[in-house]
């Protein structure tokens, strides 16, 4: 089932260089929280699409997957990164737009004992960086 | 090389996602015609992949099929009880809501949505980033 997830990844997405993480390739499927959401329910958010991965590893690891999350900050429209030490534990990166739809690519690294717990969203739609923002500083 | 050392390295640039949707058909084809559990997740993947193909392929010649009847007797049908057509097949078939959390499926779109919502709010709530150093140095 974890493959039938993994398989219905957007096509926009394939040309990240974090893709691999998202297909289970750096962290087994069994491993992570995967959410992928796509159609109407986003669209409160201005957004078509919406897929998610969370998951615990060790330094080593978050470095490997850091390292692929700053290759698409570089080669990004917009990027904000913030390192504490040597990894990568903030950063919001805006890749060029594929097909006029707005992407984004969001990472964070959060310290567990001696792990790291990582979360990456990569979303698809219509909604500016302000857009985002203003919907939820509100709340 | 040999075909199974051609796919085999198909497949690894499938896997990759370096592939282009031609190399994929291809590839799809030649999963489906062998029987080697080398290319077993492959052909578990392609395979749904083209199920998908094959029913809009299947739902456009039904549509073409019946174009002009069923069209014709929605649009008597819709003015007869006072109602507008609406076609709700698109938009539709991209519907996804599903979670794959440590080998468990869920499709609890109240709980997911919740969950989407919360980490959407994480990163776009505005907390600046001498927020996060902060928040990062009291959590270590």
């Amino acid at each position: 089932m974890a493959l039938l997830l993994i398989a219905s990844t957007s096509w926009a997405q394939k040309g990240l260089n974090c893709y691999p993480v998202f297909r289970g390739k750096v962290v087994p499927a069994k491993r992570m929280v995967v959410t992928e959401v796509r159609g109407e329910s986003m669209a409160t958010y201005k957004l078509d699409y919406y897929h998610s991965v969370q998951f615990q590893v060790d330094e080593a690891t978050a470095m490997k997957v850091a390292e692929l999350i700053l290759a698409d900050a570089d080669a990004a429209e917009s990027a904000e990164t913030e390192r504490t030490g040597e990894l990568l534990t903030y950063a919001l990166i805006q890749p060029t737009p594929f097909a006029r739809v707005r992407r984004y690519l969001c990472y964070q690294a959060r310290p567990a004992g001696p792990a790291w717990i990582i979360t990456i969203l990569y979303l698809e739609g219509s909604a500016t960086l302000e857009d985002l923002r203003s919907m939820f500083e509100k709340q | 090389m040999t075909d199974k050392e051609k796919y085999t390295a198909l497949m690894q640039r499938y896997w990759e996602a370096e592939t282009t949707p031609e190399e994929e058909r291809e590839l799809a084809r030649y999963a489906a015609r062998v029987d080697d559990p080398d290319f077993e997740e492959i052909r578990g993947v392609l395979g749904y992949l083209s199920i998908g193909r094959e029913k809009k392929a299947r739902r456009a010649r039904t549509v073409r099929m019946y174009s002009f009847a069923v069209v014709a007797a929605s649009i008597v049908a819709a003015v007869a009880i006072g109602l507008n057509i609406k076609t709700t097949e698109t938009g539709h078939q991209d519907e996804l809501c599903v979670r794959y959390s440590y080998g468990e499926i869920s499709n609890n779109n109240e709980q997911i949505m919740s969950s989407v919502e919360s980490s959407l709010a994480e990163f776009f709530a505005g907390s600046s980033i001498a927020d996060n150093n902060l928040r990062e140095i009291f959590q270590r």
